[in-house]
């Protein structure tokens, strides 16, 4: 028990990881106690965490089913700027090593595929479509990255700064992605 | 004409000289309400959604004015919470239209092309039709001891004296003494649903966040020593949904950034050996 508080707090943290992914599944959480202080906690606590753990458990054995989530919830703007920080981020870190490792195990240089490219005669429509696939990420996680920053000092939280940060990040990320891909 | 006690022969004629004057009824506004239902009694019955018709002139103007009225005269059997009718008890949480709200204070849309979708909470276990369980919820609201906690020891003195506090403490707990714990917040945040079971969910950190900074509450260091894990709190990713969502207007994403500063800023190897002590 002493061993699993102690890998809770962050060394052994896989295992609680691939508790939540389990949890997704809705398979039985056993990481609730893990978490507690249980050198520090009071009775309250106690009585808390009892509370949490039956109710897993007789949810579970009543085979209750889940309210729906993702499928009704009302797409805000706050809900959908947060997952596009999220999905270009991802879409960065895989990218860009992957990127950089093929090339880096592939023969000739950067340019010679450049020039492969240009050579396949595209219609350039399609050309500044990729370009602004490629910009549009890095321009918007980065200036969305100074939104979140101001928050981690708890400045612009409240609602209609929120939403008028938003509305500015997104319309100057689109602006800085126009502006790579038309001068530069 | 015999006349009751207190009866004027005027309102007989004023009446009378009313109804003449009146109008033909008005035409029935028909509202459709697609509402989730689900029976435990029912063996195999599986979650569905079940349209009424609510004839908006003959209704009031909030949901949950609807949803009694459905009740009352078309479907007994459809079960909700409610009780104060005015937005104070947060009873009547649910997912109206897409947004988690107070169905009392949400007004009917009146555009009779669309019908009103009503949902429970998000990512609960439902109990029956709009009715979750709460309890996980409550259970978490209990585990960050939600009362004024002081250092002095002795319980025998409690209560003689009134706890001292200037109006610019008192003024940093507006915002946060008004939740309701309807848990419409916590419910809308996607963390809280991928993570009910560790992460506390916005509307029980903004209560933590009162009782911290309550400053006749001696704790709250250990209070901040509480959230030091990667669970409870660094879950929030800063969705925000929480703020946009909240039927009283209150901001939890806000108190959570504050705890995150706190967290930052505290001495937590001083709190460590506070609360092991």
């Amino acid at each position: 028990m002493a061993a699993m508080i102690r890998a809770s707090f962050g060394k052994g943290s896989a295992l609680l990881t691939n508790n939540a992914a389990l949890l997704s599944s809705r398979l039985q959480p056993v990481v609730v106690t893990q978490l507690s202080h249980t050198s520090t906690r009071s009775q309250t606590g106690d009585i808390a965490y009892k509370e949490m753990e039956e109710f897993w458990e007789k949810n579970r054995r009543l085979n209750r089913p889940l309210s729906p989530h993702l499928r009704i919830y009302n797409p805000e703007l706050t809900s959908m700027l947060s997952l596009c920080h999220r999905a270009t981020g991802i879409a960065m870190a895989v990218t860009v090593p992957f990127v950089a490792a093929t090339l880096l195990g592939l023969p000739g240089d950067f340019s010679s595929y450049i020039e492969y490219i240009k050579d396949l005669h595209l219609n350039p429509a399609i050309l500044t479509a990729a370009k602004y696939v490629l910009a549009f990420p890095i321009c918007y996680h980065y200036i969305n990255g100074i939104r979140h920053l101001a928050w981690d000092w708890a400045i612009g939280f409240d609602l209609k700064t929120t939403y008028q940060s938003g509305y500015f990040v997104m319309a100057l990320a689109l602006l800085v992605t126009a502006g790579f891909v038309h001068l530069l | 004409m015999t006349y009751k006690t207190g009866e004027l022969d005027i309102t007989n004629k004023t009446r009378c000289a009313q109804t003449s004057a009146a109008t033909a009824p008005e035409p029935a506004r028909m509202k459709k309400f697609a509402v989730y239902r689900w029976d435990p009694e029912k063996p195999g019955d599986k979650p569905k959604m079940q349209t009424y018709e609510v004839d908006l002139n003959t209704c009031g103007p909030m949901v949950l004015d609807a949803l009694i009225k459905i009740k009352n005269e078309m479907d007994p059997t459809l079960t909700f919470r409610r009780s104060c009718r005015e937005g104070i008890c947060g009873s009547c949480s649910m997912n109206i239209g897409g947004s988690n709200t107070l169905a009392c204070l949400c007004k009917i849309d009146d555009n009779l092309g669309k019908a009103t979708k009503i949902y429970p909470l998000p990512h609960m276990y439902v109990i029956k039709d709009l009715v979750p369980d709460m309890s996980n919820f409550y259970a978490q609201y209990r585990s960050i001891e939600p009362y004024l906690k002081k250092k002095d020891g002795s319980d025998k003195n409690i209560g003689d004296k009134q706890y001292l506090q200037t109006t610019g403490d008192r003024a940093k707990l507006d915002g946060l003494y008004e939740c309701i714990l309807c848990a419409c917040c916590s419910t809308s945040c996607p963390s809280y649903w991928w993570n009910s079971d560790k992460y506390l969910g916005p509307a029980v950190l903004m209560q933590a966040y009162r009782w911290m900074v309550d400053s006749r509450d001696d704790y709250t260091s250990e209070r901040l020593f509480q959230m030091e894990d990667r669970f409870s709190v660094y879950r929030c990713h800063t969705i925000m949904n929480c703020t946009k969502t909240c039927p009283k207007g209150l901001n939890p994403g806000l108190a959570i950034g504050e705890i995150k500063k706190m967290l930052a800023k505290y001495n937590s190897k001083e709190a460590k050996q506070l609360a092991q002590a």
